[in-house]
């Protein structure tokens, strides 16, 4: 029995100081073959920062065994954080990747998922430039309790894994650039349709999607002719209908905001309509845009899950959703106007 | 301390074992809409075989199924011989099943050997010291774990989206095609792997049909949620590419507060506990039919050797498809021990009543 002891948890065991554990992983390929990038913490008493090794082979996994074979300690993608794809590659469709990165028993389900809009030797050494002695600069940056902002998305692995088999629901993953007085910029983000980039939309669009999803769009600012506020909370209500194989959906979006600055004397009145007719506009324009990408990724085809048949939701982004008319009207409410007084 | 209770923790416990990793893979790929049909009619069977196993055990007062059958020997030879068959292929197919999981989900680089050789020795341990051990066993950790099943248990809630719960209803589910489908019978041993046990409480621990009943009404939720949790986080076509849907979903869970990334691990801790117990428990059926009716030698050596020879099979077992294919022969015994085991009693104890009604008559 007390041989036993011996036997659980600690088989091949390797002490944390001879395993490498990489926080950020990135991906591109040329010549069909991949370029794997490790971002690693050096655990060194003295000097911290990062360092970054860099492979190339024909298949993922592969790469990440012949770094492991190269450098003196044994890779572990245990606490894998990140991982980065550069555009070109996403644009070639990540399939292949995300079904590697579910399939492995190390990679965690929700690593994020992030597009960088360079290539990404320059991706990394800027990275790393910035982030001298803080790891987790990058990590920090997409996390809720951390550095996330409204206006970023927030997509995981096991969500571009959904998005491949779905035939409803597309995503959208965060488009970055480093180099800058912060540690990342934030452009966008890129659209996924079945794990393949087919365009990319701005920040303000990108919180649009947010708050679709019901991310409430708290704390963003929006910045119009007449005034500034700050949404507060807001909400969403679908309904949706089908006549002749026509899909449309009426959409309201309550907000509730803040006012925060005004140029000149604008009305309550008057700074209700222009977010109203901001909202409404850009809705549209997004819409439009992602509606010709056929790429569902306001997951409006959820909607129709009670309207459609399984076989005929199977071709919901050709058949129906191209077609989708959808009715969007805000409705806003301000909530709080500060210290000063406004004219109604 | 309520009498009926150690067996209402155990009768819990051991199917929450079971509930969480095979069960949803096969009801997932059983049918593609409205799932709950499956869950459904696997429940009612389940109610259904459990009603008529202790209405049966009702008849005979004081006796368990072993003292019932061995009125006729050679009968129960052959009525408890498959039993027996089924309970050893359950701990094969357990052992390995789980050994396979946690080498998935952690510990990628131990030998399954070592899980297997170390999970056996400790059910042998539990099954040595005989029920009313198992039984404390049982409540000891179901304090310990239950409580941390039903936080992750919760917190898998996190990433649903409900919309994937529709269609709920439509024309092709009321042809029940998942009645023929072999996934859908492969996941019925989430409901008929545990209740073989109840046959064998001896005279001190009173057998409330009523309550066995009521607590089975608990697992239902459960069993929902674990075939829906992943369907409404991934949706049906994703799920169904995933080995262990129920754990995968789980590892999607993000949660700050725990000390542990991912709170799958925490969960199948818990329910290696629980998975443990139950091998016990059914190693320990196995050698009590054994002792009992054919082999007169000491338990201890009848376990030892059941569990050389579990070990053995284990090991040659190298692909999960052999699992697969093990998993189907266990349905086929299965289905002979929902029909036959209940029926025979009821038929015995109804004969026996008659008998007795006429002698006083």
């Amino acid at each position: 029995m007390a041989i036993l002891l011996l036997l659980p948890g600690c088989w091949d065991n390797k002490d944390i100081n001879h395993r490498s554990l990489p926080i950020i992983m990135g991906v591109s390929m040329e010549n069909n073959r991949y370029n794997v990038y490790l971002d690693i913490p050096t655990i060194a008493a003295e000097e911290g920062g990062m360092k970054v090794v860099k492979g190339t082979g024909s298949t993922i996994s592969e790469t990440i065994d012949d770094l492991s074979a190269d450098i003196e300690s044994q890779v572990d993608l245990l606490h894998l954080k990140i991982i980065v794809v550069d555009k070109k590659y996403a644009q070639k469709g990540l399939k292949d990747s995300i079904y590697t990165f579910m399939r492995s028993r190390d990679i965690s389900a929700k690593t994020i998922l992030i597009v960088s809009d360079e290539d990404l030797d320059t991706f990394f050494k800027n990275v790393n430039d910035f982030s001298q002695d803080e790891e987790t600069t990058l990590y920090n940056y997409f996390q809720k309790n951390a550095g996330w902002n409204p206006q970023i998305t927030d997509t995981r692995v096991w969500q571009v894994f959904r998005s491949i088999n779905s035939y409803t629901h597309d995503v959208v993953a965060p488009l970055v650039r480093t180099g800058g007085t912060t540690p990342v910029d934030i452009l966008g983000s890129a659209v996924l349709k079945n794990g393949k980039m087919v365009d990319e939309i701005s920040t303000e669009e990108t919180l649009l999607i947010n708050a679709f999803n019901g991310i409430s769009a708290q704390g963003k600012i929006e910045v119009m002719n007449k005034a500034t506020v700050q949404i507060t909370s807001s909400s969403i209500s679908h309904k949706a209908s089908l006549r002749n194989g026509v899909p449309s959906l009426s959409s309201k979006f309550k907000l509730r905001v803040t006012v925060l600055d005004t140029k000149g004397d604008p009305s309550v009145t008057e700074i209700k309509n222009e977010v109203q007719t901001l909202l409404c506009k850009r809705v549209e324009k997004f819409f439009a845009k992602v509606q010709k990408d056929r790429a569902d990724v306001l997951g409006l085809g959820q909607l129709f899950r009670t309207k459609l048949s399984r076989s005929e939701l199977a071709h919901w982004r050709e058949d129906y959703y191209p077609r989708m008319q959808l009715n969007f009207s805000v409705h806003t409410d301000i909530q709080n106007l500060g210290n000063l007084r406004t004219t109604e | 301390m309520d009498k009926g209770l150690p067996l209402v923790v155990m009768y819990i416990l051991t199917h929450l074992a079971l509930i969480f990793f095979m069960y949803p893979t096969y009801i997932v790929s059983s049918t593609s809409t409205g799932h709950w049909l499956p869950v459904l009619c696997g429940y009612l069977i389940h109610i259904l075989v459990l009603t008529a196993y202790l209405t049966g055990l009702g008849y005979f007062k004081n006796q368990d199924i072993v003292e019932i059958l061995m009125s006729n020997k050679i009968a129960a030879i052959f009525l408890l011989l498959p039993v027996t068959f089924y309970l050893i292929l359950l701990a094969i197919v357990t052992t390995r099943a789980i050994s396979e999981i946690i080498t998935i989900v952690y510990l990628s680089r131990t030998p399954m050997w070592v899980i297997m050789c170390l999970f056996l020795v400790i059910a042998g341990f539990m099954a040595n010291s005989g029920l009313k051990s198992l039984f404390r066993i049982g409540i000891l950790l179901g304090i310990l774990f239950a409580p941390i099943i039903f936080i992750v248990l919760i917190s898998s809630f996190q990433n649903i989206d409900w919309r994937y719960l529709f269609p709920l209803v439509n024309k092709e589910m009321w042809s029940f095609s998942f009645l023929g489908n072999k996934s859908f019978h492969n996941g019925g041993f989430a409901f008929t792997g545990a209740f073989v046990f109840f046959g064998f409480i001896p005279k001190q621990i009173a057998l409330k049909r009523k309550q066995i009943l009521l607590s089975s009404l608990i697992l239902l939720p459960v069993f929902l949620a674990a075939v829906y949790v992943p369907i409404l986080t991934f949706g049906e076509a994703t799920a169904t590419q995933f080995q262990f849907p129920y754990i995968t979903s789980l590892d999607t869970v993000e949660s700050n507060w725990m000390m542990f990334d991912r709170i799958t691990i925490f969960f199948l801790q818990s329910l290696i506990a629980f998975v443990m117990l139950y091998i016990g428990l059914v190693l320990w059926e196995a050698i009590t039919i054994l002792h009992r009716t054919v082999i007169k030698v000491k338990q201890n050596y009848i376990l030892t050797a059941l569990i050389l020879f579990v070990f053995v099979v284990c090991l040659q077992i190298t692909d999960w498809a052999d699992v697969e294919k093990l998993f189907y022969w266990n349905t086929l015994l299965r289905t002979y021990i929902i029909i036959v085991l209940p029926a025979a009693l009821l038929l015995l104890g109804i004969y026996r009543k008659r008998k007795f009604g006429q002698q006083k008559g």
